[in-house]
């Protein structure tokens, strides 16, 4: 198992990109990738080649699963845990987002002090016990 | 002739005839024919006084007349009897009369034959005889002159006459008879003596038979009576007979009856006419009860002594008539004193009964008082009148006294007089306006109280009239109803009117006028009665106008008013409200009823309903849909109340109301909130984020002052967004969006991670958690949704305990492989006003109260929404003060109850312990009862348990009933309650448990057949 390293975080939203970037390149020293949009999300990820990619459901222009379905015809995810956060959470969502292909799902407002340790334990998971 | 004659020869035959002439005893003459020559015999010519030599008479030139008897024209040459015998003509007695010219007539009997010439058998002579039956014919004329005399005098009299032959039974009438009775003569020749005896009237022939007879066998010499006979027309004719035999035959016996019959109708009718007036009299005499009638002859003694007298006097007719009146009915003393006054003014002693009727003698009628005295003894004051009675010739035969009874008039005079008056002393003393109003409309008599009504003074109102006070609106209706009442068309008239008191104040009044005619039906004067309504007038103007302001209400309400039948479900009143979003004219609403409109899904809702009224008289607001007439459908919510009309009739008035607008105002509501909430989150999601990494020290160190700041911040958001969560989670919950995964799970580890996810929560309170009782079993329930329930509950614990103390939680097994777990805190407990909201959405304790306590209000009402959703139940137990106890009983896997399959289970909260036996005995066979014997227990065994339905008396040793019952009806309000209870039930238990059952009204057949149909209502909504 690979150490997780790279992270992709798709967001619209400024401030929530922003914490994210504290709390995973200062708490969890990742590398962080940062997209303002699914459209951003598709040109730069797929060379970016993320270990996890986290990305939000609810977008303006291309949402979190378009924007994934667009980026599996570009990339290959074998090496890629997506993880959606979305701040809705009804249990029949998370397992339409896991259809879709989604690893996990993280539930807004999230724990910022923890999230990286949190993705760390699905990145165990992700690539079996 | 003899054959000699005819052997004559010519010459010698003249002179043959002569002598033969000679020889014939009678009158008789012959006539040659061929020379027109008559000869005599001095027979004839005597009686015709013809000299006696004459021969050869011509008979052209006779000197004398011939004629029929009855007449005086001569006869014709050729009628002559000699030229009728010359033309061979024989006859014999044929009357005729001869008149010579210079005597009287003579009367013959003529009979006449031709003789022939023996050798030529040619006309020779004729010879006519001539007997003089002048004597004889004069008797018959006198006879026949006689005959016609008496037939005139009968027909003046209007008497017929008849012959009856009583040995053939034939009969003659005279013409005279036929017309009497109407008949023609020939009618009456077909008639013999049967057919006019049938004539007669069948109630006369008795005793014509009989007057008949009784002369025939000659005890009578005269037939002779009256009796009715038929006129051919119908009518009977009074007919007066006078007959008798007057011919006998050779054996003596009765041959000839005749009579005559004389019309005597008028006479009848006459008669008849005063036998009516004496049985009138006679009616009147004996009918006239109130009268006394009593006749006397000259001499004072009684010869009538009518009824009236008899009841007068108290003597019968027996006892009194023959006696002399003076001395039997009157008072002496007043005899002698009237005696001594006419003696007196008289000049003459008058005594006795002369003094009674002195003035009557002299054809005065006189009246006067006087004292009877009745066969008691009794004294009575009489108006006495007598008069005399004459016969046709004006004669006196006797007295009348006509005595009328003054006593009693007397009496009913006093008794007018008394009420006169009592009519005057109610009239003054009434509170009721009365007055006596002239034709014209005066005021004549008017008393106190329409005075005070009024506000006049007596004088005042006697000086006006009743025009003057009247509204002039009002006056035009009275005055024609004024008239009707002269007329005669009403008795008497009633009407609200108006009156203007003196002060000018209106007032509103009853008035009844009645009209007061003298006896001869000419109107006299009013009578009115004038009752001041004014009072009632306005109140019930009040209530017509809060009548009409409901009415408006009801009909302007924007909610749904129905009356309904409470057993045919058909609307008898219905609102706009209801009607206009149906979409059906009102004719149309009024023919269906509630079920028609509504689907059939909410059938078991509706029966539901209608067993709330029947048992609790009102049903609680629940929603339905209502189907429009184009069959589209709209929600409603309806609640209602069942009355019992005045006539017995069962209704329930609804409230329905059209809830589509409010469904879509909460659809909108709700999409905001989540709306608001989702996008809340994202800014939070940022706030929270940020604080959490500074106050981390990730970005290094933060100045002491700053931190703590930062800190409350930090902590701030961290509410904000668990509210966020509540907030999405309820509106979830609400909307049935939340969903909830079962799956097996153990139950020791999620306590186990909901206490150590509280436990930090509880040391910043002070409060420590404890776990108490594990029990290692599996239940069926989603984790996660359990957590959120046991956070909820532990967090609530932890905030309302004091610092220092201690929340429990407890697991135990429940029945039928539930698990039970509780909570159990001991601090301030939940006040008593709260329990009724404890479970409702942004419930609190008091608002004052919650600056350390922190929450959002939406905690238990989740906990709530959540349990049940796991299929479990949630109670509490809490004393103010005392510390609380809340706990949630979970189902080992999904349990549906179902009355059918399982024996319901009854808990009884009683502490008659041998109450309770009788009760479960009663049910032992179909209902398993648990008893509770005080409130503790009864707790217990609510949380341990699950029951169908708790029967609950309200006086336990430890408590009232009530808490429990607000337990029941907030956590588990599916569970039916029955009061069963000695005392009396509280309105607001009342209204909301299944049923209420008095202990000392009830027998316990009434408990068993309440706990029946509560359970046959379970099963009917399978």
């Amino acid at each position: 198992m690979s150490t997780l390293q790279k992270i992709a975080h798709v967001d619209d939203d400024e401030s929530i990109r922003a914490i994210a970037k504290v709390a995973l390149e200062r708490i969890g020293k990742f590398t962080l990738l940062s997209c303002a949009s699914g459209k951003e999300a598709l040109e730069r990820i797929p060379e970016f080649a993320p270990d996890i990619i986290l990305l939000d459901v609810m977008m303006p222009g291309l949402d979190g699963p378009t924007t994934l379905k667009q980026l599996r015809e570009k990339m290959n995810f074998e090496k890629t845990a997506v993880i959606f956060m979305t701040a809705k959470v009804q249990s029949s969502e998370v397992e339409y987002y896991k259809s879709l292909g989604a690893f996990n799902v993280i539930l807004k407002p999230f724990d910022a002090m923890g999230l990286s340790d949190q993705l760390k334990n699905y990145w165990v998971q992700f690539n079996g016990e | 002739m003899d054959s000699n004659n005819q052997h004559a020869t010519a010459q010698a035959s003249e002179e043959f005839v002569r002598n033969f002439l000679a020889a014939t005893p009678t009158p008789a003459l012959a006539f040659f024919g061929n020379s027109n020559s008559i000869v005599f015999n001095t027979l004839a010519a005597d009686a015709l006084n013809i000299a006696h030599d004459a021969q050869n008479i011509d008979a052209n030139d006779l000197g004398f007349t011939v004629s029929n008897t009855d007449e005086h024209f001569p006869l014709a040459a050729s009628q002559m009897p000699w030229v009728r015998a010359w033309r061979g003509e024989t006859f014999s007695n044929v009357s005729l009369k001869i008149s010579p010219s210079n005597s009287s007539p003579v009367v013959v009997l003529c009979s006449g034959k031709l003789m022939r010439h023996p050798e030529s058998q040619l006309p020779y002579v004729a010879f006519v005889t001539l007997a003089d039956v002048t004597p004889q014919f004069d008797k018959e004329m006198l006879q026949e002159k006689n005959q016609q005399h008496l037939q005139m005098l009968l027909a003046g009299t209007n008497t017929g006459t008849w012959e009856w032959n009583i040995q053939t039974g034939e009969m003659q009438f005279s013409a005279q008879w036929s017309a009497l009775l109407g008949y023609s003569k020939a009618e009456l020749s077909e008639f013999n003596f049967d057919s006019w005896r049938d004539l007669h009237h069948p109630d006369d022939l008795p005793k014509v038979s009989e007057t008949i007879r009784a002369h025939l066998q000659g005890t009578e010499p005269l037939f002779s009576t009256i009796s009715r006979i038929k006129h051919k027309d119908g009518h009977w004719v009074w007919l007066q007979v006078h007959g008798r035999i007057y011919r006998r035959d050779d054996k003596n016996q009765p041959l000839l009856l005749a009579g005559i019959h004389l019309d005597v109708s008028d006479v009848r009718a006459y008669e008849k006419q005063a036998k009516v007036s004496e049985s009138y009299m006679a009616a009147v005499v004996n009918s006239s009860a109130n009268v006394a009638i009593i006749a006397t002859d000259t001499e004072g003694v009684i010869t009538i002594f009518n009824p009236g007298a008899q009841m007068l006097l108290g003597y019968t007719e027996e006892e009194i008539i023959g006696k002399h009146t003076p001395a039997i009915l009157h008072l002496e003393s007043e005899v002698v004193k009237r005696s001594i006054q006419l003696s007196e003014q008289e000049g003459k002693e008058i005594t006795g009964f002369d003094v009674f009727v002195y003035d009557a003698r002299r054809g005065n009628a006189e009246t006067r008082a006087w004292t009877y005295i009745d066969k008691q003894g009794e004294h009575l004051s009489v108006s006495l009148t007598v008069s005399s009675l004459l016969d046709d010739s004006g004669n006196i035969i006797g007295f009348l006294g006509i005595a009328i009874d003054e006593t009693a008039q007397r009496k009913a005079e006093e008794q007018a007089q008394v009420a006169v008056q009592r009519f005057t002393g109610a009239f003054e003393s009434t509170a009721v306006g009365m007055a006596l109003v002239s034709l014209e409309g005066r005021w004549m008599v008017v008393n106190d109280a329409l005075c005070q009504m009024l506000g006049y003074t007596r004088e005042e109102l006697l000086a006006s009239d009743f025009q003057t006070i009247t509204h002039p609106d009002d006056l035009e209706n009275d005055l024609a109803l004024l008239t009707k009442l002269l007329a005669g068309d009403v008795q008497n008239y009633s009407m609200h009117k108006r009156y203007y008191r003196k002060d000018g104040q209106l007032i509103q009044a009853l008035l009844w006028v009645a009209i007061v005619r003298d006896r001869n039906g000419a109107p006299i004067h009013f009578v009115s009665q004038i009752q001041n309504i004014t009072e009632e007038y306005l109140a019930r103007q009040r209530l017509e106008s809060s009548e009409t302001r409901l009415r408006g209400l009801f009909d302007l309400s924007p909610i749904g008013i129905i009356l309904m039948d409470f057993q045919t479900g058909k609307a008898i009143e219905a609102n706009r409200a209801v009607i206009a979003p149906t979409g059906y004219s009102d004719e149309e609403f009024f023919q269906i009823t509630d079920r028609e409109i509504t689907p059939r899904e909410y059938a078991p809702a509706m029966s539901q309903a209608i067993d709330q009224l029947r048992n609790t008289g009102r049903y609680e607001a629940f929603e339905k849909e209502h189907i429009r007439k184009d069959g589209s459908r709209y929600p409603v919510l309806a609640q209602g109340i069942l009355m019992k009309e005045p006539s017995g009739r069962l209704v329930v008035w609804s409230l329905v109301e059209d809830i589509s607008e409010r469904k879509r105002l909460d659809r909108i509501k709700n999409e905001f909130v989540s709306t608001v909430s989702h996008e809340l989150r994202t800014p939070l999601t940022s706030i929270s984020g940020a604080l959490s990494l500074i106050v981390g020290g990730v970005l290094g160190e933060v100045p002491s002052e700053i931190l703590d700041m930062l800190k409350i911040a930090a902590k701030s958001s961290e509410r904000l967004s668990l509210l966020v969560n509540d907030l999405l989670d309820m509106d979830k919950l609400l909307a049935g969006k939340m969903d909830v995964k079962l799956e097996l799970l153990d139950l020791q580890p999620v306590i186990n991670e909901a206490v150590s996810a509280m436990a930090a929560f509880g040391s910043s309170h002070g409060v420590k958690i404890i776990n108490t009782g594990k029990l290692h079993k599996q239940i069926r329930t989603d984790k996660g949704r359990l957590l959120q329930i046991l956070n909820n509950l532990l967090s609530n614990a932890c905030k309302h305990s004091k610092p220092g103390g201690q929340v429990t939680l407890h697991c135990e097994a429940g029945p039928e492989d539930s698990v039970i777990i509780n909570i159990i805190d001991n601090g301030q407990g939940i006040p008593d006003e709260f329990r009724s909201r404890i479970f409702q959405k942004f419930a609190q304790a008091d608002a004052t109260d919650t600056s350390d306590t922190q929450g959002t209000g939406l905690g238990l009402a989740i906990c709530k929404e959540l349990t049940e959703r796991l299929g479990g139940v949630i109670g509490y137990e809490s004393e103010e003060g005392q510390g609380s106890h809340f706990w949630i009983r979970l189902p080992r896997a999904e349990t549906e109850f179902n009355f059918e399959e399982r024996t319901p289970r009854v808990l009884h909260v009683e502490d008659d312990s041998d109450f309770a036996r009788l009760v479960a005995l009663q049910v032992s066979n179909w209902i398993d009862m648990d008893l509770a014997s005080d409130l503790s227990t009864a707790f217990e065994k609510i949380r341990l348990n699950h029951y169908d339905l708790i029967l609950l008396d309200l006086f336990l040793p430890d408590g009232h009933g009530e808490s429990l019952w607000e337990t029941i009806h907030l956590a588990q309000p599916d569970v039916p309650i029955v009061i069963l209870s000695g005392h009396e039930v509280p309105r607001k238990l009342a209204d909301n448990v299944a049923a209420v059952l008095h202990k000392d009204e009830s027998t316990l057949s009434r408990v068993v057949s309440t706990l029946h149909s509560i359970f046959k209502m379970g099963e009917a909504q399978e």
